[in-house]
């Protein structure tokens, strides 16, 4: 089951607008979004939480699957960082005495996670679902993973867990067979980077096309973005019913390889992947709008703050349909300077 | 005076009764007089100036294939049409400054694809060439390339609104 939505109350940005004492009029206040099932982009200016919605849907589907350990306490806070010592670090800091949590939903199950109650209120219906799901961070891991999972197990390393996950996961053994719907997505990747990605003695590799090897920290930063999608897709971890989240995708990717990358999602959602990418870039959530042979494969969601300094969304299906859209504002401000108007 | 001017599809029309004098028949006089030139669809006169009106909509019921319209292919024959119009403003001597004006719906485009558009075009209109030699004496006062909500919201266009026929 896709997740449909999510809410979110007193977390880090997403405060309460105003005081009202009206239970229903309470609901109103809280921050919420209705996902559709294909690929969610996320757009909004820095500090509007764009990589915090998507950490806590990667914190509810890991959640989601059995062999979480309770023990190791996998809340949101690690998916944050390393350094916090108190889930009430979470809490906006304007708000710090009210009732703070959020929710996340397939319509049906739901997660939510209290951070004023320091544990999970709803998660039991929630726990058996098994959703599969990958988090690419903005940060590209993989040119660290030599020796780091073992570093990890012993010390404690400056990294959350969304950064050591995508390290695991692209670590593990490749699938049995090649999934055969994305077939051609990994030769298109595969003729990006010039090879297929390899990983030996906890190294990741490049091997190029004509037989010789590329330390992965040698080669372009956008080419290694690529290299793990191809392992990722190769590990049989972006199989239909799986949840990627992907933050920030466009960052140092040529924008000539946005559409090679846009295809790819669009490639996987048909394959029944749901996506949930937080994007900066103009040009790559366009490539996706037009690029969709279905209206109902892309769903925008913008993120921005009203006249009280709280962060409101906006959906549309059509970026141009979103309320106040800052990626598109600030290139049409360069457009107008351009040209002197 | 009432002035409506229809668009091709038949299915918007331009009021143009605001206007102290405006046309849709450049394409016809070009045609009739046998000249390979192209035209833009609708001229209007205005006090202070000349709206010159180039009009695609691709959004419309019986468009074929409205996805595959793509306005930067486009943008070249939208380029022509400003320089043949020309021709047509000078015979009928009217030397009013000119505003060249592209309304454009169509799925895949947006404010941001509209804007850069208009500075495609800005650089292939003769901005440039009459700063350079014209003395003073303007070919082009001004572009824009707009959406028919755009157009209708706009001070300066909205005075001739384009709406849907009945």
């Amino acid at each position: 089951m896709p997740i449909k939505t999510i809410e979110v109350r007193n977390v880090l940005v997403f405060q309460r607008g105003w005081r009202v004492s009206d239970k229903q009029e309470r609901m109103k206040d809280t921050f919420s979004l209705q996902f559709g099932n294909g690929i969610n982009v996320l757009l909004g200016q820095n500090g509007t939480g764009k990589t915090t919605l998507l950490k806590m849907i990667y914190a509810a589907t890991q959640w989601s699957n059995e062999q979480v350990d309770e023990n190791k306490s996998k809340n949101l806070l690690q998916f944050f960082s390393n350094n916090l010592k108190d889930l009430d670090e979470l809490k906006s800091a304007s708000h710090e005495e009210e009732l703070s949590y959020y929710k996340v939903t397939d319509g049906t199950h739901a997660f939510e996670e209290s951070i004023s109650h320091h544990g999970l209120l709803d998660y039991e219906g929630w726990r058996h679902l098994n959703i599969p799901s990958v988090f690419i961070p903005a940060t590209e891991m993989l040119s660290h993973a030599k020796g780091f999972l073992a570093l990890n197990q012993k010390f404690k390393m400056p990294f959350d867990a969304t950064q050591i996950d995508i390290i695991v996961n692209a670590s593990l053994p490749e699938a049995r067979e090649e999934p055969a719907a994305l077939h051609s997505v990994l030769e298109k990747i595969s003729e990006a980077i010039g090879g297929t990605v390899i990983m030996e003695d906890d190294a990741f590799y490049v091997l190029k096309k004509e037989g010789y090897k590329v330390d992965f920290s040698l080669e372009a930063e956008g080419l290694r973005k690529l290299g793990l999608l191809w392992k990722l897709i190769r590990n049989g971890l972006l199989e239909p019913g799986s949840v990627l989240l992907w933050d920030e995708p466009e960052a140092n990717l040529n924008p000539e390889l946005y559409p090679l990358v846009a295809n790819i999602l669009l490639e996987l959602q048909k394959n029944g992947v749901q996506i949930f990418v937080a994007t900066h870039s103009y040009n790559f959530a366009k490539y996706l709008e037009i690029r969709r042979s279905e209206k109902e494969q892309v769903r925008f969601h913008n993120l921005y703050k009203n006249e009280n300094q709280v962060v409101v969304p906006s959906s549309a299906d059509r970026m141009d349909d979103l309320e106040q859209n800052h990626i598109m504002m600030a290139d049409n401000a360069l457009l107008d300077e351009v040209i002197g108007q | 005076m009432s002035k409506i001017l229809v668009e091709e599809n038949n299915l918007y029309e331009l009021d143009c009764t605001a206007a102290l004098w405006a046309t849709d028949q450049i394409h016809e006089e070009y045609h009739r007089a046998k000249t390979n030139l192209k035209d833009a669809d609708f001229l209007i006169e205005t006090e202070e100036q000349m709206l010159l009106v180039e009009y695609k909509n691709s959004n419309v019921p019986n468009a074929a294939n409205p996805g595959a319209f793509d306005p930067e292919k486009k943008a070249n024959d939208v380029i022509q049409k400003f320089y043949d119009s020309l021709h047509y403003l000078y015979l009928l001597g009217k030397s009013k400054p000119v505003r060249y004006i592209w309304v454009l719906e169509s799925e895949k485009s947006d404010l941001t694809i509209r804007k850069r558009l208009r500075n495609r075009l800005h650089k292939a209109l003769p901005f440039l060439l009459q700063e350079n030699i014209g003395d003073g004496k303007k070919l082009i006062e001004g572009v824009d390339v707009v959406s028919i909500a755009e157009w209708n919201a706009d001070q300066r266009y909205g005075r001739y609104p384009l709406r849907k026929r009945n």
